[in-house]
C-alpha cells in the first residue's frame, strides 16, 4: 500500500474498492438481465414480429391468454391455460421428489460404507447436460415401428420376459393414453434433479451440531423422533426454499418435454407453446413476452404465498 | 506481497478480456444441416410462398407487346425473354458476389459441392467470383436480416415473411409486366397489376403432388392416378392387400410434423381457380366445407391416419431414412411435393441403387378433381432469390445478373429436379416426374388485389388457424393427426373443423382491410357461388 497518498481516507478507499469490484457483476447483471426483462415487458404491451414491431396493443395479448377477445385476436382461446394442466404432474412429482430425497439424504447421513461413492454417483445426472439425458430418456421410452426405428430399450427389455407377440408399450406416443407419457416425462425430470435435491439436504443434515443429538440419544429418543424433532425443523428454511423451485420448476418445465415428446400426445407445456408462439408459424413474439410475464408473476404469487405461510411455522 | 498484486491483476485482466471476446459478433451464416432441414427449409418457406396469396399468373400475361428486355444485356442472354434488365457496363472483372442459399446439401462443407461447380460459367463470362454459404433456418436467417442488414450477403433466399416487410429489406427488380416470361413473379410484389413491383424471384417451381414408387403402384395393378381422396386410400389398401410394402409412411413425429402440412398444401392447386383463396376471402365462405379441396384433403389426411394398416406413424421416422426406404421398395407413398422427388432419387442412390431403377420414384397430382370435372396442379415458386438493398449500385447489377443468370441459364432446375422458372419452357423442360401427368392442367396462382395483399396471412394468424403452415403441437393438423391415431370418430373430426371454421369467420369478420375492399367495385369480380355458402356440418 502506498502509504504515502493520504488524499483518500479508509472509508473512501473501503468505498471506491467495493464500486470497482461490483461495476463488472452488475454490468452484467443490468446488460444481459434486466434491460433483456424491461424490453420484455414492454413488448409484451406490442403486437410484434420476428421482422420487428407492428402495433401497440396495449392488454390484447393477455386478455387473449385468458381467453377473452379483443381487437387483435377476436377468438377466445384457452390453449395456453391448460398446458398449465400438465405442469400438475411435474408439480406432484417433485412433491415426491423432494420426500424422496429427504429420504436418501438421512441415510446417507448416517454411518454407512462407500458414503462418498453414492453422493458422486447420484449427483452426477445433475452435471449432465440436459439434453443428453432427454435423449437417453427418449431411447429408453421409445417404440420401434419395424420399419425405420428401433425399438426402445425398456421395451427391448420387457419383450424378453414378455415372449414373442408383446409389440412394446407405447409410453410417449400412445394418443390414447396421455397420462402415461407426461408419468414418463416426469420420471426423467426426477431422475435428473434429484441429485440436487439430496446433496442439498445433506449438507443441512450435517449442518446440525452432534452435541444436539447426544442430548436426544441420553433423553431416549429413536430415531424417527430424532428425525421430526431436530433434524426437520433444522432444515425447514431448505425445504420452503425447495419447495418455491419446485413450483417455479413444474410451471415452466421445457427441456426434457421439448426434446423428448415435442409437445405431442398430450404433453404440451406452457413454455414450450411460448417458445412455438414465438419462433413458429404464429411469429407472434409480442404475445409470447405476455406468456412470459404471466408464468413470472405466477411464480410471484407463489414465493409470497410460501414466505407467508412458512413464516407462521417459523 | 507485490508478486501476489500483480498476478492478480493480470488474473482480473484476462477475465475481463475473454468475458469481451465471448461478446463478440459471430457472423455464421452456414449451419451443418443435414438435407432432411433443407427439405423441411424449402417445404416451408417453398410451397408456403406457392400458396401464400399473391403470386403471378404469368401463363396468360404474354399480351404486353414490349419488346425491350434488357437495357444493355448482351447475346449470352437471350433478348427474347422478358426478364430482369440488367446494366452491364457497370459489372467489373474482379468484382466479388457474396450469396446465401437455402440448400444447404449443395455448397460445399455441408453438402456436395455442387453449386460451386454450378457457377463457373457464370464466374468466367464476367470475370467474377461467386461466394456461396448456406443456412437453411428461416428463423435464423430472418433475424440476420432484421438486425444486420449490411451484413448479410449480396443475393439471398427470402425466408418467409410479409411483402411489405421483404420491401423494406431487398431491392425491387423490376415490375411484373417487365418480368412476364418468370412464373409466379407476383409471390412477392407490391403494387396494381402490370406495375406492381417484384422484391423476390423464384430460384425453382414446384408442382404439388404426392411421391410415390412406381414399381410397387404398377405392381399393386393400379394403372390410373387415384382422381378423389376415397381413390388414393382405396389405393393404398390395395397395395397393402397385394404386395408386402408398406402403402404409407406419414412420418409424424415431433421433427416431422411438417408432413402434416403438405397434405393441405394440395388443396389450393387442386381446385383449378387461380383466384381461390381471394374468392374464399370476398365470398365470405368457410375455410373447410364438404367436397372443397381443403375440407377434402384434410379428410384426405383423417382417414389416412385413422387405417391403422395402411401406415406406418412412424415413432420417430428420420426423413433420411424414408428416403432409402422408398427406394428400396418398402414404402410406396410419402405426401411431399415435386422438389423431393430429386431428394429420394439421390438418398436411393447414396444407399446403393442405380439411377435406371430409382425413375421409378415420381409423382403423382393431387388426388381430387375439381367441380368443373377436370384436374389441377398448381405451379409455384420454391425459394425466392431477394437481393440485398443495402448493397452498391455495381453490386446491384451484378447480383441481378446472377440471378438472371440462375433463372434463364443456369441448370439448376435441370439437376435439381424443379419446374423451370421461365414460363417459356416446354414440357420436355419439366423434371421427369411431371412427365407422365397426361391429363393434368398446370396453372400459376394470381396475383391478389393490392389491397388485400397480407389479408390471408393477417386472418390466419389473428385466427391462429394457420391454414397451411407446418403445425407446432397445438395446431387444428396435429389435432386431427392425432384423433384419426386414436381412432376417433367422423363427428369428432367435423368439430375440429368446425372450430376452425367460426375461429376463421370471426377474425375475417373483424379484418379492417377486407372490410374496406368489400365495399369498392373491383371486389364484385371476385363474386363466386362456390363459396357463398356457410358450412352446416
Amino acid at each position: 500500500m502506498a502509504l504515502g497518498r493520504k488524499s483518500m481516507g479508509y472509508t473512501a478507499q473501503k468505498y471506491l474498492t467495493t464500486f470497482l469490484f461490483l461495476i463488472i457483476p452488475v454490468v452484467l447483471l443490468v446488460v444481459f438481465t434486466l434491460i433483456p426483462a424491461v424490453n420484455m415487458v414492454i413488448y409484451s404491451f406490442q403486437n410484434r414480429e420476428m421482422t420487428g414491431f407492428k402495433a401497440w396493443v396495449g392488454f390484447d395479448n393477455y386478455i387473449r391468454i385468458f381467453g377473452g377477445t379483443s381487437e387483435t385476436f377476436p377468438n377466445a382461446d384457452f390453449g395456453y391455460l391448460e398446458t398449465l394442466k400438465n405442469s400438475l404432474y411435474y408439480l406432484v412429482g417433485s412433491f415426491i421428489q423432494q420426500a424422496l430425497a429427504l429420504f436418501v439424504a438421512t441415510i446417507l447421513c448416517s454411518k454407512i460404507k462407500l458414503g462418498g461413492l453414492f453422493k458422486g454417483v447420484i449427483f452426477f445426472p445433475y452435471l449432465m447436460n440436459g439434453v443428453a439425458v432427454a435423449l437417453i430418456f427418449k431411447n429408453l421410452f421409445g417404440f420401434g415401428d419395424g420399419l425405420t426405428v428401433p425399438q426402445g430399450t425398456l421395451n427391448s427389455i420387457l419383450s424378453l420376459f414378455a415372449g414373442e407377440s408383446f409389440e412394446g408399450i407405447k409410453f410417449l406416443n400412445d394418443p390414447n393414453n396421455p397420462v402415461m407419457a407426461n408419468l414418463c416425462l416426469v420420471f426423467a425430470s426426477v431422475w435428473r434433479y434429484i441429485g440436487f435435491d439430496i446433496i442439498m439436504y445433506i449438507s443441512a443434515i450435517q449442518s446440525i451440531s452432534p452435541d444436539v443429538y447426544e442430548a436426544a440419544d441420553l433423553d431416549g429418543a429413536n430415531s424417527w423422533q430424532r428425525f421430526w424433532y431436530i433434524v426437520f425443523p433444522s432444515i425447514s428454511p431448505i425445504v420452503s426454499l425447495q419447495l418455491i423451485m419446485a413450483v417455479k420448476g413444474a410451471v415452466s418445465v421445457y427441456e426434457i418435454p421439448f426434446i423428448i415428446t415435442g409437445g405431442n400426445y398430450g404433453t404440451m407445456t406452457f413454455v414450450i407453446a411460448a417458445n412455438n408462439t414465438a419462433f413458429g408459424q404464429l411469429d407472434a413474439i409480442g404475445l409470447a413476452c405476455a406468456l412470459s410475464v404471466v408464468l413470472l408473476i405466477i411464480t410471484l404469487i407463489v414465493t409470497v404465498i410460501q414466505k407467508i405461510a412458512f413464516k407462521d411455522k417459523r | 506481497m507485490k508478486l501476489k498484486k500483480v498476478l492478480a491483476g493480470v488474473l482480473a485482466a484476462s477475465s475481463a478480456l475473454t468475458l469481451a471476446g465471448c461478446g463478440s459478433d459471430t457472423s455464421s451464416t452456414s449451419k451443418s444441416t443435414s438435407s432432411k432441414s433443407t427439405s423441411s427449409g424449402a417445404a416451408t418457406s417453398g410451397t408456403s410462398s406457392a400458396a401464400t396469396s399473391g403470386t403471378t399468373s404469368s401463363a396468360t400475361s404474354n399480351a404486353t407487346s414490349d419488346t425491350t428486355s434488357g437495357g444493355s444485356s448482351d447475346e449470352w442472354f437471350d433478348t427474347s425473354i422478358k426478364g430482369l434488365k440488367v446494366d452491364e457496363s457497370k459489372i467489373k472483372p474482379g468484382m466479388k458476389l457474396t450469396v446465401l442459399t437455402n440448400r444447404t446439401d449443395r455448397v460445399e462443407g455441408t453438402g456436395n459441392g455442387y453449386f460451386k461447380e454450378m457457377v463457373k460459367p457464370f464466374e468466367e463470362h464476367y470475370g467474377v467470383t461467386v461466394e456461396i454459404t448456406a443456412d437453411s433456418d428461416a428463423t435464423a436467417v430472418k433475424q440476420k436480416i432484421t438486425s444486420n442488414l449490411e451484413g448479410c450477403t449480396d443475393v439471398m433466399w427470402i425466408p418467409s415473411m410479409s411483402v411489405a416487410k421483404a420491401a423494406e429489406y431487398f431491392e425491387s427488380v423490376g415490375t411484373v409486366g417487365e418480368l412476364s416470361n418468370y412464373t409466379d413473379i407476383t409471390n412477392k410484389c407490391i403494387g396494381e397489376g402490370d406495375n406492381a413491383l417484384v422484391y423476390g424471384v423464384p430460384t425453382g417451381c414446384n408442382a404439388d403432388g404426392i411421391v410415390y414408387n412406381k414399381k410397387i403402384w404398377d405392381a399393386a395393378g393400379i394403372t390410373e392416378s387415384p382422381a378423389s381422396p376415397s381413390e388414393f386410400v382405396a389405393d393404398l389398401k390395395k397395395i397393402k392387400e397385394t404386395t408386402d410394402s408398406t402403402p404409407i409412411l406419414c412420418c409424424y413425429t415431433d421433427k416431422e410434423q411438417w408432413v402434416l402440412a403438405k397434405y393441405i398444401l394440395l388443396a389450393p392447386g387442386s381446385s383449378g381457380d387461380p383466384y381461390y383463396k381471394t374468392k374464399l376471402l370476398v365470398n365470405g365462405g368457410d375455410l373447410f366445407v364438404e367436397g372443397e379441396p381443403y375440407y377434402e384433403m384434410a379428410h384426405m389426411l383423417f382417414e389416412v391416419y385413422s387405417n391403422d394398416d395402411i401406415h406406418e406413424a412412424g415413432a420417430s421416422a428420420d426423413w433420411q431414412q424414408c428416403k432409402a426406404l422408398v427406394a428400396e421398395d418398402t414404402v410406396a407413398t410419402v405426401v411431399s411435393g415435386s422438389w423431393a422427388v430429386e431428394q429420394f432419387v439421390l438418398g436411393g442412390k447414396e444407399a446403393g441403387y442405380d439411377e435406371e431403377e430409382l425413375k421409378k420414384i415420381t409423382l403423382l397430382p393431387p388426388p381430387y378433381t375439381a367441380p368443373d370435372g377436370k384436374r389441377y396442379a398448381s405451379v409455384g415458386a420454391d425459394t425466392l432469390w431477394g437481393i440485398n438493398k443495402t448493397i452498391s449500385d455495381d453490386q446491384k447489377e451484378l447480383a441481378k445478373a446472377f440471378v438472371k443468370w440462375w433463372v434463364e441459364k443456369s441448370p439448376y432446375a435441370k439437376d435439381e429436379g424443379f419446374i423451370p422458372v421461365l414460363n417459356t419452357a416446354t414440357i420436355e423442360d419439366y423434371p421427369e416426374s411431371l412427365q407422365s401427368w397426361s391429363d393434368i392442367e398446370y396453372f400459376s396462382n394470381a396475383q391478389t388485389p393490392a389491397a388485400i395483399s397480407t389479408t390471408w396471412d393477417d386472418i390466419d394468424k389473428a385466427s391462429a388457424v394457420l391454414v397451411e403452415a407446418d403445425p407446432d403441437g397445438t395446431n387444428y393438423k396435429n389435432k386431427i393427426a392425432e384423433l384419426a391415431l386414436r381412432h376417433g370418430t367422423e363427428e369428432e373430426f367435423k368439430a375440429i373443423l368446425k372450430e376452425c371454421n367460426e375461429k376463421w369467420a370471426t377474425a375475417r369478420d373483424a379484418d379492417k382491410n377486407l372490410k374496406a375492399f368489400l365495399e369498392t367495385e373491383e371486389s364484385k369480380a371476385y363474386i363466386d357461388e362456390r363459396f357463398a355458402k356457410k358450412a352446416n356440418f
